[in-house]
């Protein structure tokens, strides 16, 4: 691929954010600042501005705390990004995960998509009120909060080299 | 004059908190690399300051905080609903800006939970 065709391909999908590789909290905190300003420049509502940057952090130190793909303890490697759609934004996120993470992502998100916004507020309140499941290193509460926050998601999983890829989509409307 | 303050700057990822006689302000965004690491360097003051007084007021302004943040703020009012079934008078003062529905029904989702202390949704223009 030529360098020109990579930025064809993400002027083509309207990509207008992008992180790819090493990711951890120092990273993060320094690429949120320029995420705030590239959404502010999207003539976006505030509230819509403040759900984009909301799932972004989510994903983003999902990434951190879950990627297989790990330089050093704190560091986790993937991609985010964020894009524009006829009628919202998108933003996903690409790392790799270890086969339990992705059976429990699977689960998880399928489960999250059968629920209506009342069920997700409900599932979202009982969370917060037991803690989270043994495995997790956050509250657990993270994907709940971006199904909440998203009008749609999905996901899928994709073999790479003997890695297992999760790929995963979250669309705000306008 | 209560024995426990707290004046603590905000960072790029952690709140303003300030702690004295009783009144504790909380402002800004909150999504810390370690929430368990930040309500560590916080949360014991604040519980002694707790244990002294009979009238605490908590302000609250966070203009984002992450999930993890979520479960601190839930596990952080339950510590004041029991002081305040214990007999204290426990007001939450939950603030967001007038078009800020996200922290709007943030505030909703913790105020339903709460059964003893006063929790006030305020809307609060810059």
């Amino acid at each position: 691929m030529n360098p020109s065709d990579f930025h064809h391909l993400l002027t083509k999908r309207k990509t207008f954010f992008c992180y790819s590789g090493p990711l951890r909290e120092g990273v993060l905190t320094a690429i949120s600042e320029s995420l705030r300003t590239g959404i502010k420049e999207q003539d976006i509502e505030n509230k819509i501005q403040r759900k984009i940057f909301g799932i972004f952090i989510e994903q983003a130190q999902n990434i951190i705390r879950y990627s297989v793909e790990r330089p050093t303890d704190d560091t986790g490697v993937g991609t985010v990004a964020l894009s524009h759609r006829d009628d919202g934004i998108l933003i996903e996120s690409i790392n790799a995960v270890s086969d339990e993470s992705a059976n429990y992502l699977d689960e998880q998100l399928k489960l999250l998509k059968s629920k209506t916004a009342v069920e997700l507020k409900q599932m979202y309140k009982e969370r917060l009120r037991e803690g989270p499941p043994e495995d997790s290193k956050g509250a657990g509460l993270g994907l709940i909060d971006m199904a909440r926050n998203s009008n749609t998601f999905h996901h899928y999983f994709e073999s790479e080299n003997e890695k297992t890829l999760f790929v995963f989509s979250c669309e705000i409307a306008f | 004059m209560t024995g426990f303050n707290l004046n603590v700057e905000a960072s790029a990822r952690t709140p303003e908190i300030r702690l004295s006689d009783g009144r504790l302000e909380i402002k800004g965004e909150c999504y810390p690399e370690d929430v368990a690491d930040f309500a560590g360097s916080i949360m014991p003051t604040i519980l002694s300051s707790l244990e002294e007084v009979q009238e605490f007021k908590v302000y609250i302004k966070l203009f984002y905080f992450n999930s993890s943040t979520a479960k601190f703020l839930y596990d952080f009012f339950e510590n004041l609903d029991d002081a305040a079934h214990s007999g204290k008078s426990i007001v939450v003062n939950w603030l967001y800006e007038p078009d800020d529905d996200s922290m709007q029904e943030a505030g909703e989702d913790f105020a339903e939970d709460m059964e003893n202390l006063e929790f006030n949704l305020l809307e609060d223009k810059e």
